[in-house]
């Protein structure tokens, strides 16, 4: 059959080309003048705008820290073209075990490290159950999901707390605060981006993530192991949800069961609206925060506004599959095409 | 080694499948720089061929020389590495990624760790050079045309030192122009000293660029030739040249009126202009490549895919608005290619594959009978001959050939007028498909009018009355089938020339 010619399409300057990849980029200046201008007080705010304040954009950059780090585990996930529903009780179980450490009096710096290894180790086996055993990774990581609620339930059945009167509970609230604006989970979603950035960019396992998941097929045949680069890629994905486990568990002082609760959902909702591909190869770290950003933001200000969380969820769902129709507008094609 | 030496040579090769001897013996040799056409009609053995040259498959036995030395490449990998590189039908790109990184996927350069992106891009450039491309690095590959998307493929494979390039049905998906740059692509790697064995249906184009021919039929190799030393009538005499079994046994059956009519039936790009007539106990054969668009004519007759213009009349009624649904309602039955995925339900049981698509009839207000489920199950089962010990077996458990039955007795419960088959036989061994010829002689007997899709000569030349060839979506030829109707006329026109007289 003969290759249909292509027909004269209007070219995009490059601007407007790189605003249609990247349209999160323009929906989060959006949500953000939205909420800061609806919660003004002539509007649906108060006495005065409790969102559009300095403290407030300090705990919304820590929210975005805390969440951000979750998302971005899953951001590699995605890359490589699976998904991971566990990170959610990965959070729970780290923040558990880690307070379980400290309570025992392990050391602080110890006992973090290992936190990190067994998350690393749950994302290792998450990676290991869908490429080795090939289950299908929507239900091989709902059933690690559902075996972490239990260990969850075990170890850590009400709350656990690592107790502000120790040594260890000092000195972590102490870090976690900082000073003011600069807490630990800005700190480290700072760097993270940056290191991840430079991963996914300049390293070569880093960039046949992408290859991984935008064509599994091509990557064989080229001898790069599509395999082995999603075991890493679910492995960075634990590693990260430890990482939230602990910036968790450091904020309160305390480890509950239901810490993951709907975070999981919440990290996949925002990487979506991000931009990131669920199909895989597509993305970025750059993507991924400005997501997290924008559920952050949207979340925030109706708390601020005294919304009940069913309210919130409702209005974030559909801002949600809103983004996803921009979406299929700005990049078009894709759709026009089937 | 220098132009026109000798520098790949296969010996005797045999491949085993599980009950298929799919190559039985193949010899021939590529020498530097020249380009060989690999010759064969669908399932002569060619595809495997490739794989067992590019190490996807190990040979089952002979030899396999690169340079004088025995290779056995246990991977793909191992077979770039020396040397031997294939464009795949089915592109491999990687669409949001760039052109730079698609073309040195699993080889990016780098320095200190980190991948060197200066010298990504240099490269890059310089391999677009060669390839007379004029295009941006680092433009994602997916915005480009499928040509261009080849010409990648073809560039990544000369980022990897190739000196043997194999194009397997190359030209299937590009336009004209496109075609012509590969060609000239082609050329410039001859001169480069880099051999290309050449795979394609179209021997036009085999004939236009290949230095020799070697044509395979039933995994052995009948002849290698220079192109000077033959010519196109000779290919095809070689590529059909067996003599024919009599397992048709095809019955005169008197033809009656006109069931089905299909008019000027068009779909942008896939088909056009599509007429003919089948009528009452008449077998109406369609041949053509794979890739001519005779499954997709035969799901738009269905009404499965849409088209744009044309009409499908069925005793004389229009379909209108036409659809699956409405085709079965007046008569029209579909026996899908692909019986897997299309046609069975794997993991049901006989009874509840042949009965799905009547479960109406064999019902009383919504509930099934199963009584009357059963009894035509059994009915079918014992007049189409399945083999199985019962009725309640999965259709997962049955043989290439009992499951095709399933998929005929499920039509053939619908009592239909129309019997559309295609590739009725696929898959299926000579036994049971002397059986499904005998079915559709017994149906074209009782009165259904059956079309009859295959890529198989000769059993679109045996099963049918008439016969029609298509190709590139346009039907090429009407022929009545008679006794001195010849192959060498039918697979010309499949192959897109005119018919004699």
């Amino acid at each position: 059959m003969k290759q249909a010619e292509k027909l004269p399409v209007k070219e995009d300057s490059k601007v407007v080309k790189f605003f249609k990849r990247n349209n999160i980029i323009l929906i989060l200046i959006l949500v953000y003048a939205a909420a800061a201008l609806l919660a003004s007080p002539g509007l649906l705010g108060g006495k005065k705008n409790t969102f559009f304040t300095v403290s407030n954009t300090y705990d919304l950059l820590t929210l975005v820290g805390v969440y951000g780090i979750l998302a971005m585990g899953l951001t590699f996930v995605f890359i490589v073209g699976g998904i991971d529903l566990s990170i959610g009780y990965q959070v729970a179980f780290c923040a558990a075990i880690f307070a379980v450490m400290a309570r025992s009096g392990v050391n602080v710096i110890l006992a973090m490290v290992i936190t990190l290894v067994c998350g690393c180790a749950v994302g290792y086996l998450n990676g290991t159950i869908v490429t080795r055993i090939g289950i299908p990774p929507l239900i091989g990581t709902l059933a690690v999901m559902t075996a972490l609620k239990g260990i969850v339930y075990i170890i850590c059945p009400d709350s656990l707390s690592v107790g502000s009167a120790t040594l260890a509970g000092n000195t972590l609230s102490a870090v976690y605060k900082l000073g003011g604006a600069i807490t630990l989970p800005v700190i480290l979603i700072v760097i993270l981006t940056v290191v991840f950035t430079i991963f996914l960019k300049y390293t070569v396992t880093g960039s046949n993530f992408y290859i991984t998941g935008g064509n599994f097929e091509a990557g064989m045949l080229s001898g790069i192991n599509p395999n082995r680069l999603s075991r890493i890629a679910y492995t960075l994905g634990g590693f990260c949800s430890a990482l939230c486990g602990l910036l968790l568990c450091f904020r309160t002082n305390t480890a509950t069961y239901n810490m993951g609760d709907g975070i999981d959902i919440t990290a996949i909702c925002a990487i979506v609206v991000g931009g990131v591909k669920m199909q895989g190869g597509r993305g970025n770290m750059a993507m991924c925060i400005m997501g997290v950003a924008v559920i952050q933001i949207i979340t925030n200000v109706m708390n601020k506004l005294h919304y009940s969380t069913a309210v919130v969820a409702l209005v974030t769902g559909i801002v949600v599959i809103l983004v996803l129709i921009l979406d299929r507008f700005t990049s078009g094609r894709d759709v026009l095409d089937d | 080694m220098s132009r026109g030496d000798t520098f790949i040579e296969v010996k005797d090769i045999v491949k085993v499948f599980p009950g298929v001897r799919a190559l039985d013996g193949v010899s021939f040799d590529i020498r530097e720089g020249e380009c060989h056409s690999l010759c064969g009609e669908n399932g002569a053995g060619k595809s495997t061929l490739i794989k067992v040259l590019t190490g996807a498959h190990e040979r089952t036995e002979g030899q396999y020389l690169i340079d004088g030395n025995e290779v056995h490449f246990k991977s793909t990998q191992e077979a770039i590495a020396m040397g031997v590189s294939c464009v795949y039908q089915e592109l491999s790109i990687v669409p949001e990624q760039s052109v730079a990184k698609n073309l040195f996927i699993g080889n990016l350069p780098k320095k200190n760790g980190m991948i060197d992106y200066r010298k990504l891009y240099a490269d890059t450039k310089d391999i677009l050079t060669q390839l007379d491309m004029d295009i941006d690095p680092r433009m994602n590959a997916g915005e480009l045309s499928i040509g261009q998307q080849q010409m990648i493929e073809i560039g990544r494979a000369l980022t990897r030192k190739a000196r043997l390039i194999i194009m397997d049905e190359p030209t299937s998906s590009l336009s004209e122009a496109e075609t012509d740059k590969l060609f000239e692509i082609c050329a410039k790697l001859k001169e480069r000293n880099i051999a290309i064995v050449y795979i394609s249906h179209k021997l036009d184009e085999v004939m236009h660029l290949s230095d020799r021919i070697t044509v395979i039929r039933d995994g052995k190799n009948i002849v290698s030739m220079n192109k000077e030393d033959t010519t196109q009538e000779e290919l095809i005499a070689n590529m059909i040249g067996r003599s024919l079994e009599n397992m048709y046994n095809k019955e005169k059956v008197e033809i009656g009126e006109t069931v089905l009519e299909v008019i000027k039936l068009s779909r942008r790009n896939v088909f056009h202009d599509i007429d003919f007539t089948v009528h009452k106990g008449e077998v109406v054969g369609f041949f053509g490549l794979v890739g001519a668009g005779r499954s997709e004519i035969m799901r738009a007759v269905f009404g499965a895919d849409p088209y744009d213009s044309g009409a499908v009349r069925i005793t004389g009624e229009e379909l209108k608005p036409h659809n699956p649904a409405l085709s079965i309602e007046h008569g029209m039955a579909f026996a899908t290619e692909d019986r897997k995925k299309e046609g069975l339900m794997l993991r049901l049981s006989i009874m509840m594959n042949m009965t799905i698509s009547n479960l109406k009839r064999l019902s009383h207000f919504g509930v099934m009978d199963k009584k009357k489920q059963q009894d035509a199950a059994k009915e079918f089962v014992e007049s189409l001959r399945v083999k199985t010990p019962s009725i309640a077996q999965l259709v997962g458990n049955l043989s290439g050939g009992n499951q095709q039955k399933v998929v005929l007795s499920k039509w053939l419960m619908t009592m239909p007028k129309v019997l559309i088959v295609d590739e009725p036989t696929r898959g299926i061994d000579v036994g049971s498909k002397a059986e499904i010829y005998g079915i559709l002689n017994e149906l074209a007997k009782s009165g259904v009018a059956i079309i009859v899709v295959s890529s198989e000569i000769e059993e679109v030349m045996g099963v049918s009355d008439k016969l029609i060839t298509i190709y590139e979506g346009a039907k090429t030829a009407e022929f009545d089938v008679t006794p001195e109707l010849t192959r060498e006329e039918v697979l010309s026109c499949a192959l897109g020339g005119a018919p004699k007289s």
